[in-house]
């Protein structure tokens, strides 16, 4: 069972009758607490001097994004101390079963269920899927803003290509004027383009590993966790290379096709 | 003049500038929206403090109200010490359990104070209005009505446990709480009858919200802050086991908690408004290149450096005025886009927001980009300005 707690006091060494507690790493480490200190601990809006607890060992919460915002620390007790501690007896906030092999898991949630005691059962995937729901809509809301960042960034290379386009354009009339076929201009020019998009994709992904390493270490701190906040993975960096090979072909035909509607003296800017 | 000048070189592109200013719109809407991102949790929080309408906050220490189950002990101590202060007009003690009527949880809350302005009644009466008989009175939120199938008259039958004896009481009216989640069962009843159902809890009480007295303004407005905090102190010291809030004390307790978001928008901002200085610092570069021969015509014409400075600055501005309609547009309507996708996210009190499109928002972000790209377009236009005459002319046209 976990309890909240506001009031620590480091005191001597444990005389050995004090009920043992473990607490969490972060905890040990910022009030420079070890095995066998002893604590006094006391409920939020209690006063007093609280009771005391001996210190038998520090745990590290596993990563729980869930837990994330939560600024408390958590103390593992055994139910009767805490019961001690708060007064409130025969209470508990959740029973944790692990069934024995075999064991249809879906049957037993139904009938526990059925049973109509004030509590609800869940699958555990169903409960990691239910806390995990949050974490869904921010997904989404990032994929949101992926997708404006992908539109503003082709308008910016489209603008990019056009320009570059317009100040080649000498030079690609000369190549018409000699002889080069529209299919060969359009595939230097696409080529180009491609050749730029993909440039630009390989520094985002650089830059996005660099970023990416930079916001772990920067949360992980923040939120004094070793939860993974950010990766970049294959298939985003085959996302990027693929936008921007799309974005590039896309763009470098508009601007061939914009360039072939001139005739050759404009091209050539007479 | 050379306005004009620069808005026919504006248009002389139209499928470029299109895709310039579609850059541009994009980075003003996102701005607009990460400003309304960063500005809009707070304006939620202090549009759900201000229906309350309570100034100070008195917590469990190191908890915000309902954040945690832990409760006050002794908490008539702290009513007796409100009585005592000068500036209080009153208080309500707030105390929340879970009771169930068959198997039905629900989210319960004791209440206790002379006036209240937690929750507003929406049907039947409040729980003082009504005269009371052998069986307490209760009020319960749509979702609890919803649930249990009953309406103002009807009787419930609550219990603290699936096992425990039944205790009746009366549905009274029906109330909208400010801060209630979108599936929640909740249920008002006197403190006293809380007490009773759950004796292990008598005087104890989840927080305490305080009413300063306004003597200078209707009753419903807030306190000054100056009174609020002098009454926060007041009590934190007599109270070190608690944690006392003034409004702004209890938005920085609040905001915490959302931290990542400001700092999202702080980053998503930045980022918008380099992506506009770097689209309006290439775009005019390469244009003043490409242009280098009419530019040095136009000097050799006569027209002095200001002018062709001008003219360069002329073209930022007309990039960035149809950015930014265009991208206030945007901006307003992917704000409620955006908006729709994070109130999706489960556990947020009903009417949450997090983007509340104000024009103020769409203001400040054409005010930073337009600083943005005046700025980034200097550099091509002293260079525009500062075109060697003959040379260019001998290049370009020669």
């Amino acid at each position: 069972m976990l309890a909240g707690i506001t009031a620590i006091t480091c005191g001597a060494r444990a005389a050995g009758v004090a009920p043992p507690i473990v607490i969490e790493e972060s905890l040990a480490r910022n009030f420079g607490l070890g095995e066998g200190d002893t604590v006094a601990l006391r409920l939020p809006g209690q006063r007093g001097s609280g009771r005391a607890f001996v210190v038998a060992g520090a745990f590290a919460p596993p990563p729980d994004p869930a837990g994330i915002s939560r600024t408390s620390k958590s103390v593992w007790m055994r139910i009767a101390d805490l019961e001690e501690l708060s007064g409130r007896r025969d209470r508990v906030s959740r029973f944790i079963l692990e069934t024995a092999p075999g064991v249809d898991v879906d049957s037993l949630v139904g009938a526990l269920n059925t049973a109509q005691l004030g509590y609800t059962a869940y699958r555990s995937s169903d409960v990691a899927e239910r806390s995990s729901r949050t974490f869904v809509v921010i997904s989404n809301f990032h994929k949101a803003i992926s997708f404006l960042s992908i539109l503003a960034g082709s308008a910016f290379l489209a603008a990019i290509v056009l320009l570059q386009v317009q100040e080649m354009r000498k030079s690609l009339g000369v190549l018409r004027v000699i002889g080069f076929s529209k299919a060969r201009i359009y595939a230097t020019v696409v080529g180009e383009t491609v050749l730029l998009a993909n440039v630009g994709a390989t520094i985002g992904v650089l830059l996005g590993l660099v970023v990416s390493r930079g916001v772990n270490a920067y949360y992980q701190r923040f939120f004094d966790t070793s939860l993974v906040f950010s990766t970049v993975t294959g298939a985003h960096v085959a996302l990027a290379f693929g936008v921007a090979t799309v974005v590039g072909v896309v763009v470098g035909s508009l601007a061939t096709t914009y360039l072939f509607k001139l005739r050759v003296n404009e091209v050539l800017g007479r | 003049m050379m306005v004009r000048v620069a808005l026919r070189n504006v248009m002389r592109h139209r499928l470029r500038t299109a895709f310039t200013v579609a850059a541009l719109a994009i980075a003003v809407a996102l701005l607009a929206d990460m400003l309304m991102l960063s500005n809009g949790m707070e304006k939620t929080f202090y549009r759900v403090l201000s229906s309350v309408g309570y100034e100070v906050r008195v917590c469990p220490w190191g908890t915000l109200p309902f954040s945690t189950d832990a409760a006050i002990a002794e908490s008539s101590r702290v009513v007796r010490a409100l009585d005592d202060e000068p500036h209080v007009e009153r208080w309500l003690r707030v105390l929340g359990t879970t009771l169930y009527s068959d198997s039905t949880s629900l989210f319960a809350m004791g209440i206790d104070g002379s006036e209240q302005s937690l929750y507003t009644v929406t049907g039947g009466v409040d729980l003082n209005a009504a005269p009371a008989d052998d069986r307490a009175n209760v009020v319960l939120n749509e979702n609890a009505a919803e649930a249990l199938g009953v309406d103002v008259g009807d009787e419930i039958e609550l219990r603290t446990g699936v096992t425990s004896d039944r205790t009746a009481f009366v549905v009274v009216g029906i109330i909208a709480l400010a801060f209630d989640l979108p599936q929640q069962r909740t249920i008002v009843m006197p403190m006293d009858v809380v007490y009773h159902l759950r004796p292990e809890m008598r005087d104890a009480a989840s927080f305490v919200l305080v009413k300063l007295k306004t003597p200078a303004s209707p009753s419903n407005s807030f306190a000054p802050l100056d009174d609020q905090r002098a009454v926060a102190a007041s009590l934190a010291a007599e109270f070190p086991e608690l944690s006392v809030y003034s409004l702004d004390q209890l938005m920085e307790a609040l905001q915490g908690q959302l931290a990542y978001f400001k700092q999202f928008a702080l980053v998503l901002s930045t980022i918008s408004v380099f992506i506009t200085f770097l689209l309006i610092a290439v775009v005019l570069t390469i244009g003043v290149g490409e242009r280098r021969g009419e530019i040095a015509a136009l000097r050799s014409m006569g027209f002095r450096r200001a002018s062709i400075r001008g003219m360069v600055l002329a073209e930022s501005a007309i990039l960035l005025a149809m950015g930014a309609v265009a991208g206030s547009i945007l901006g307003w309507i992917l704000a409620g886009r955006l908006d729709r996708i994070l109130t999706q996210s489960p556990s947020l009190p009903a009417g949450y927001r997090f983007f509340i499109p104000e024009p103020r928002e769409i203001a400040i972000a054409v005010v930073i980009t337009a600083v943005a790209g005046a700025i980034a377009a200097l550099l091509p236009a002293v260079f525009a300005a500062r075109i060697d005459i003959p040379r260019t002319l001998h290049e370009e046209v020669v």
